[in-house]
């Protein structure tokens, strides 16, 4: 069950493709050569061990980092992804492990971050406007727990901040939502609602890739897993056709394509 | 930590109409607690002097804190996104140098115009070896500190250079009230709106209490700075020519310690050293304070030694609070 080179013939084309993405950091192949797809109305989960790369492979898709080598693809045309702002343009959405949340604002101010709305000749912010859509937003995706948001998210607890986190990256009309570990810091009760949510934007035709330790989450909620493992594509699986068992050995002993001398079969 | 029962409905939303932007209930008790300060001094000085309380002292104090004033708001917005700029005393005496010694020899209008250039100029220098170069504010600062004063020295050759028809800082247009205060008022009005109502001062707001986030959230940080910088240039070049005109002389000894002046006013105004935190407001009123300390020593007749004295150690009272603060903040 390994990665298949091409495309069957008939599948339509990916909202987005990755193909053979490599990216080092120094001497630390962070990736490579790594191939990945998901289509609209489809949660696929990114899962390998601490270290895999997989954090690094969401930010090489948002333009924080340069790959080294490969291309992407949005719906079937190849793109350059240069910032943040390239990725939104595109409808390319992450919610990222540690939130990227500043704590001196509050929900409003961190919702809009880096895109706030303006109005007037002094171009003053629309602080009126952007609280009501960032209301509407929570409301639409049921987040019942956030009181006001003009809270500082300071004083909001683990799954209020992802609740924001979240929210704030499905509020712009987006295409795919990349989520890194959403419900790493969350209870039980927390992390059935991002599961919830994550279900919801798929069936709303947003294309998701879930990263996720929890292979529990991720059996509930994806379509399809891809295993990464020492910055390598190691197994692909659709989640009706495999078990947990199976997920778990590709986690911890798939086999590599390439075996780099910086790293060999060592554990850190 | 999170009411099982809770609610979309923004009842209790702070009571957060259009456009009062949120940082507010956590700031109110410490601008009350700054505002009681300030009104206890003035208390104090009006027992202790019959000269204190009245309109024209008033107006002295707005006179001194000035200039303090118009270097001091660009400073807020710094310290928010995390950045100091120690050379805005050496760069005013040095805009005031090149002002009084171009008018020598030139039209006083292309002078003036130099002189601001000068003063952008050392904003760019700062802002390129912070933002460019990478080297961190307090040593590329400090370094610029030394080296416009430095330059002044050699511009006035060590002496003080008179300046003609250049008194219109020490006019009084209305209700006896100088120049300086007025321009004092306008960019504090400007720095207000910059700092709570555009995407510029929202910006430094997150670049100040984590760099990554903003980064990761598309804003250039770099940029930002770099016209943060620049922007304390353009009003250390005001300052400059203020005193020159006051002064009706550039000294080469003008403005010194004019940095510690600023940095007081704007760390006891509630600005952090680590960033992320602070208000113009509260800088406004930090300067009011230091004005009015000064201002109440005078006339009491405590020489101005003291002075110097007692603003080191509201300084280090200021940081020592700063600090208190993240402590309990960071648990
Ligand atoms: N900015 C960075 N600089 C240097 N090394 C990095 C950086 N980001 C990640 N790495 C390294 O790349 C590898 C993959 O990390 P990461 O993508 O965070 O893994 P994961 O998210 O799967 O746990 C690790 O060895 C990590 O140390
Ligand atoms: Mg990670």
């Amino acid at each position: 069950m390994t990665i298949e080179a091409g495309r069957p013939p008939g599948r339509p084309v990916p909202l987005l493709e990755l193909r053979g993405i490599s990216k080092a950091f120094g001497a630390v192949q962070a990736l490579y050569r790594v191939d990945l797809e998901v289509h609209a109305g489809e949660v696929l989960a990114l899962v390998g061990d601490n270290g895999a790369g997989k954090s690094t492979l969401i930010k090489s898709i948002a333009g924080i980092h340069a790959v080294d080598e490969g291309e992407i693809r949005f719906a079937g045309r190849r793109v350059a992804i240069h910032g943040p702002k390239d990725a939104a343009r595109l409808g390319i959405e992450v919610v990222y492990q540690d939130l990227a949340l500043a704590d001196n604002l509050d929900v409003v101010q961190n919702m809009f971050l880096g895109r706030e709305e303006v109005t007037g000749p002094l171009r003053a912010l629309h602080e009126t406007l952007m609280e009501r859509r960032a209301r509407e937003t929570l409301a639409t995706l049921s987040v019942t727990t956030i009181r006001s948001v003009r809270r500082r998210v300071a004083g909001l607890s683990g799954g209020q901040r992802q609740s924001v986190a979240v929210a704030k990256a499905v509020m712009w009309n987006s295409k795919v939502v990349l989520l890194d570990e959403p419900t790493a810091a969350l209870g039980v009760a927390q992390t059935r609602q991002v599961l919830d949510l994550v279900r919801r934007l798929a069936e709303q035709g947003l294309g998701v890739i879930l990263i996720s330790h929890n292979l529990h989450d991720v059996f509930e909620v994806a379509d399809r897993i891809t295993v990464l493992r020492l910055g390598q594509n190691v197994a692909e699986f659709r989640t009706s056709e495999a078990t947990q068992a199976k997920v778990v050995e590709a986690i911890t002993a798939g086999a590599l394509s390439h075996v780099p001398g910086q790293q060999e079969e060592s554990f850190a | 930590m999170s009411d099982p029962v809770m609610t979309t409905e923004p009842a209790a939303a702070s009571g957060a109409t259009a456009a009062v932007p949120t940082a507010r209930r956590r700031q109110v008790p410490e601008t009350a607690a700054l505002v009681v300060v300030l009104i206890a001094l003035g208390v104090f000085f009006s027992i202790t002097s019959e000269f204190f309380l009245n309109y024209d002292n008033f107006v002295n104090i707005l006179t001194a804190a000035a200039v303090t004033g118009i270097i001091a708001a660009p400073a807020t917005m710094l310290l928010i996104a995390g950045q100091f700029d120690l050379s805005v005393g050496s760069a005013a005496a040095f805009c005031g140098a090149v002002v009084a010694s171009l008018a020598l020899h030139n039209d006083i209008y292309y002078s003036v115009f130099i002189a601001v250039l000068a003063g952008i100029g050392i904003g760019v220098i700062n802002g390129f070896f912070v933002t460019v170069v990478g080297i961190n504010a307090l040593i590329t600062t400090l370094g610029t500190l030394a080296v416009f004063r430095g330059l002044t020295q050699v511009i006035t050759d060590g002496q003080t250079l008179g300046i003609e028809r250049f008194g219109w800082a020490t006019e009084r247009p209305i209700l006896d009230i100088p120049v300086p205060v007025f321009i004092f008022a306008g960019i504090a009005l400007a720095f207000w709106f910059i700092s709570r109502y555009t995407v510029f001062g929202r910006s430094m707001y997150a670049i100040g209490a984590n760099p990554v986030a903003a980064r990761l959230n598309g804003i250039r940080s770099k940029r930002i700075i770099f016209a943060g910088f620049v922007l304390s240039g353009l009003c250390v070049a005001i300052g400059g020519l203020i005193l020159t005109s006051q002064l009706g002389a550039a000294s080469p000894q003008a403005a010194t310690g004019m940095e510690l002046s600023v940095v007081t006013a704007v760390i006891l105004g509630g600005a952090s050293l680590a960033g992320g935190r602070g208000a113009i407001t509260g800088t406004m009123l930090g300067l009011l304070i230091i004005g009015t300390l000064n201002n109440g020593l005078v006339l009491l007749n405590v020489s101005s030694f003291w002075q110097t004295v007692a603003q080191g150690a509201l300084l280090i009272f200021a940081v020592s609070f700063d600090q208190l603060r993240i402590r309990l903040t960071s648990k």
